[in-house]
């Protein structure tokens, strides 16, 4: 997991990282860190559409009435966990630019389509837990920001919420960008924390753009 | 010395991201997908002093893509090309915005020169900035209605 992107799990589990372990490479109690951060994550997916609010505090309230979805809390069917992790390591063959679709982009959102809510769920936990190539990562963000679908309105919420924390300065270009593509105002306040631990400089500026863009007139 | 644009994927030029493979006299090889080429020659866009017709360079390349969307660029000073022993074309553009055609230029490049351009663009350009989609669209929808972009461009909306 030491090339993985995602920082902000690797940062909460340091202390962990640091103790002793039975296997050199993946120990195993930062392996159970992840774990559980993933169980929470798949958790805040589940969360019902148009709850936009503090995706972790509300599922940590409402865990219990949790029921909807093909698979119960937690679990992620193999099956589309498998079709991501081939879908995303194709594409790491691909060269994407703006404003020009892929075969990545169109195999996403028919993808997404098929499988709404677990679809999503099978993609963060593909993301999460693997060593998904930071350009396809940051490719799927912008065109999830933009997948108009209220049912997994705060599915998307939380994993571009999640990926701001990326230690890629791409995947957080595309939760940026996917947060531009969402438009929902209430991304401000994520938007100016993440902005305030941002080292790259030109994504302090994209960040407000993007709060900018926000706080228009409507 | 005039500026000129080049249209790029923003994330592949940060700057911070850029030094460790500068002070190995490298660059980030990334970026040179950015510099495609067709018959030896890369698309820039010659700027107004006043920078007044960026945001419609930008919208003449956008329009031509699948969708309006967010797209990247980047600034640099034509002195670095200069510098680079690269020629530069006069040549139209052959975008929908034919306005904006006439600021089109076309580096002449070697695969030399191409990393030689890339490597002054990041040490010594501006940093990447990127026009966000929605912005995008306010300036197509302004383009049809100035009667800048043709009315079928709307279709892309």
């Amino acid at each position: 997991m030491k090339d993985s992107a995602w920082t902000s799990l690797e940062g909460e589990n340091a202390s962990e990282i640091n103790t002793a372990s039975t296997s050199p490479s993946i120990p195993r109690r930062r392996t159970r860190g992840l774990i559980m951060a993933t169980f929470v994550l798949s958790a805040m997916m589940a969360v019902p559409a148009g709850q936009v609010q503090a995706p972790l505090d509300l599922w940590l309230r409402r865990r219990d009435e949790i029921t909807e979805g093909s698979t119960t809390e937690g679990e992620v069917d193999p099956i589309l966990i498998k079709r991501v992790r081939e879908m995303f390591e194709k594409a790491s063959d691909e060269f994407f630019h703006d404003g020009i679709s892929s075969e990545f982009s169109r195999s996403l959102l028919r993808f997404l389509r098929e499988h709404g809510r677990d679809g999503f769920r099978a993609i963060a936990d593909y993301a999460l837990l693997s060593h998904a190539k930071p350009d396809v990562v940051s490719e799927a963000l912008r065109w999830i920001g933009d997948f108009d679908d209220p049912d997994t309105f705060s599915q998307r919420w939380a994993l571009l919420e999640q990926s701001l924390k990326s230690r890629s300065s791409k995947i957080r270009d595309g939760a940026i960008l996917g947060f531009a593509a969402v438009d929902n105002p209430k991304a401000r306040r994520l938007l100016q924390q993440a902005q305030q631990v941002e080292k790259i400089g030109e994504l302090r500026v994209l960040i407000d753009q993007v709060i900018a863009q926000l706080e228009r007139d409507r | 010395m005039p500026l000129l644009l080049r249209t790029v994927r923003q994330n592949r030029w940060f700057k911070a991201e850029a030094a460790p493979f500068l002070a190995n006299n490298d660059i980030p090889a990334d970026c040179l997908g950015d510099m495609n080429t067709t018959g030896n020659q890369v698309s820039v866009w010659e700027l107004e002093e006043d920078r007044s017709n960026l945001e419609r360079v930008v919208r003449a390349v956008a329009v031509g893509k699948n969708k309006i969307d967010n797209a990247g660029y980047i600034v640099f000073d034509s002195a670095l090309v200069q510098a680079a022993g690269i020629e530069i074309q006069n040549n139209p553009g052959t975008t929908a915005d034919t306005g904006a055609n006439g600021w089109h230029r076309d580096l002449v490049l070697t695969g030399n020169k191409m990393v030689a351009l890339a490597k002054a663009i990041i040490e010594n350009g501006e940093d990447a900035r990127q026009i966000l989609k929605l912005r995008m669209k306010e300036l197509v929808q302004a383009g049809i209605d100035l009667g800048e972009l043709p009315q079928h461009v709307k279709q892309k909306l």
